[in-house]
């Protein structure tokens, strides 16, 4: 089977003096048809700019410089401007962190989703309000025909969030990249965006890659996990085996860090130090620094990723399966 | 549509009536000003005559009520000023509101036209040198401004005259219509735009500049917004994004901008008028002041506090009318 997304070797680094401040380095991923994979780290890890690549839409400071991204097939990193404006949107589409900011404040919702459709000849003029207002209904937009013509501000977070992707699914796209949709949002619209997407996956067979720091939400939706940190994948899997098994010493020490109910009132754990800044570690594993494990192999060498049964890692001193 | 409109008409009777203490508060400065300065008309008008006995002098205060005590004389004042009697120009002759009025239309044309090119030209250029950033059109278009900026006005008007009128010969030096010519219909229209040209390019200049400056900084800050990312997601060409999305939202400092410096527009206008010999409001305030022509000035001065007042409002609405983020309350 195909994948919809192939990421292999992608690189990106800060544009600047540093020839090795890599935001991404040497990053592979793979997500299938209907498939929804989480990308989980911390902040900073590259997990964004690694969304932003797939749509080339990586700010200016920041250059793809290796790598190869499939989309569908199609190279998305050696693609012109005007056949790159053609997938965007309809083989991939993102959706943002921020519904605040995200539409513009000076368009009708109609408008922003319409412009999408028309862009990309999917609809008519004539026709364009009612296939608008089908997409307001099918993301569950209460009072779909008035929302459609009213500004971005007379409408709350999570109903900016549905337009969002209303106006990202309008023209049915192999992939949804969703960039921590639901941080910026109040924890019982979180569940229902959340559940939302899923329910278009089952509807629309689309995948999913879900950009994430939440294992929580991780854990209820994904199918995969990798983790990401200082720009690579440190350890990738089925959402059960990882979750239930960690190998890698950082995913298990994210692990350790989600707070315990039952556990209130006692210290909060967390992993020592804090990541990376790109180009600061050349040699050797670029966790070892926080590692409990890390030994003097791991400062010199950087670990190759392995596979083994059906889980990905780079680790010298993976922690046994148990 | 119906109760826009009628949101809109009430907020700006609304804003009207707010404005009236202020143009009362600032008729009240004006005249406290003005009576301030040393020596009155009787003065003037006296010493062009080359001499005058006190008792000449003292019939002339008397005939214009300029023997009153100072509190007199500005109850008169203001008790007029709100049966919109302006008094009368001795300098003149003619009532002060008339020779307003016979003022104002080429005025306003001058600076309609100067702030129209001003906007026109601020935002093409400053979008061009947005969608060009650090490259040569950018830096171009920058120390262009700049330069604009920073060029005296009357001494860029005079060195256009050299110019296009004397040296070239292709406009006319100065006055709204050719004299003694009798146009009429389209070549009157003509006649007035050739004598136009020069007046509100020199007038525009200066603002032309700043807008071009704001544009720049404004189209650049917007796009780094998040909706802007969201556009290019959207699979939009850079031309559409450029002018649907980041064009309407960075306009709006550039409206602010414009209302503030009508007011500066409005003092320009003086030193073009009088360059440009342009029979407007400008020349008839330096007339005023350097005649003591003190109605005629306080006059002015009202009108041109009328002319401010009126275009903020203009302001908030034209604001209103862009973002729908405002309210009309």
């Amino acid at each position: 089977m195909n994948p919809v997304l192939s990421i292999s070797d992608l690189r990106a680094r800060l544009r600047g003096p540093d020839p090795h401040a890599f935001v991404i380095d040497g990053l592979s991923l793979q997500v299938g048809r209907g498939e929804v994979v989480a990308l989980v780290g911390e902040s900073g890890s590259g997990k964004t700019m690694t969304a932003y690549s797939v749509l080339r839409l990586l700010p200016s400071a920041i250059q793809l410089v290796g790598g190869e991204i499939l989309l569908g097939g199609q190279d998305v990193v050696g693609m012109e401007a005007r056949q790159l404006r053609e997938v965007r949107g309809t083989l991939a589409s993102i959706i943002f962190q921020e519904p605040m900011t995200s539409l513009n404040p000076l368009m009708t919702i109609e408008r922003q989703i319409a412009e999408m459709l028309l862009t990309h000849g999917k609809t008519t003029r004539q026709t364009a309000p009612a296939r608008v207002i089908e997409l307001l209904e099918l993301v569950r937009m209460p009072d779909a025909r008035t929302r459609a013509r009213q500004y971005p501000h007379s409408l709350s977070g999570g109903l900016r969030q549905r337009a969002m992707i209303a106006l990202a699914l309008a023209c049915e796209p192999q992939i949804l990249i969703a960039d921590e949709p639901t941080t910026a949002l109040d924890v019982t619209i979180q569940q229902q965006v959340m559940k939302l997407l899923l329910d278009l996956r089952d509807q629309l067979g689309m995948a999913i890659l879900l950009i994430t720091h939440d294992l929580g939400v991780v854990a209820e939706v994904a199918d995969r996990v990798a983790v990401m940190y200082a720009g690579r994948i440190v350890e990738e899997g089925p959402v059960v085996d990882l979750l239930e098994a960690p190998r890698h010493p950082y995913t298990a020490g994210l692990l350790a860090c989600l707070p315990d109910v039952a556990e209130a009132g006692g210290r909060l754990v967390e992993i020592p130090g804090l990541p990376p800044k790109p180009g600061s570690i050349r040699e050797g594993c670029r966790f070892a620094p926080r590692c409990p494990s890390a030994t003097d192999l791991c400062t010199r060498v950087s670990p190759e990723t392995r596979i083994e049964a059906g889980r990905a890692i780079a680790c010298h001193h993976p922690r046994m399966p148990a | 549509m119906n109760r826009n409109a009628y949101d809109l008409i009430r907020f700006v009777l609304r804003r009207l009536l707010q404005s009236l203490p202020v143009l009362l508060g600032i008729a009240t400065i004006n005249f406290l000003f003005v009576n301030l300065a040393p020596g009155d008309a009787a003065d003037v008008l006296a010493g062009e005559a080359g001499a005058a006995s006190p008792e000449f002098m003292a019939a002339l205060r008397e005939r214009y009520g300029l023997d009153e005590p100072l509190h007199v004389q500005f109850l008169v004042y203001m008790g007029k000023l709100l049966t919109f009697d302006l008094g009368y120009s001795f300098r003149f002759s003619r009532p002060v509101t008339e020779l307003l009025l016979g003022n104002l239309g080429p005025t306003l044309l001058l600076m309609t036209t100067a702030i129209l090119f001003a906007c026109s030209m601020g935002v093409f250029l400053g979008v061009l040198a947005a969608r060009c950033v650090n490259r040569w059109p950018d830096y171009l278009i920058s120390v262009g401004a700049l330069i604009a900026y920073a060029t005296p006005v009357f001494w860029l008007g005079l060195m256009m005259i050299v110019l296009f009128s004397v040296k070239l010969g292709w406009l006319p030096s100065s006055g709204m219509q050719s004299i003694g010519a009798g146009y009429t219909g389209w070549r009157k229209v003509l006649d007035v735009a050739q004598h136009l040209i020069m007046p509100a390019t020199v007038l525009g200049m200066y603002l032309t500049a700043f807008q071009v400056r704001l544009m720049r900084a404004s189209m650049l800050e917007i796009g780094e917004q998040d909706f802007v990312t969201t556009a290019r997601s959207k699979g939009l060409s850079e031309q559409a994004i450029a002018y649907r999305h980041v064009l309407r939202n960075a306009i709006l400092p550039m409206v602010t901008m414009v209302g503030l410096q009508v007011s500066a527009i409005l003092g320009g206008s003086v030193l073009i008028e009088t360059v440009f010999a342009w029979p407007g409001l400008g020349r008839l305030a330096y007339n005023a002041v350097f005649q003591r022509d003190l109605n005629l000035l306080l006059g002015l001065l009202f009108l041109c506090s009328i002319m401010v007042v009126v275009t903020n409002i203009l302001t908030e609405v034209v604001y209103r009318l862009i973002d729908p983020r405002i309210p009309l309350k």
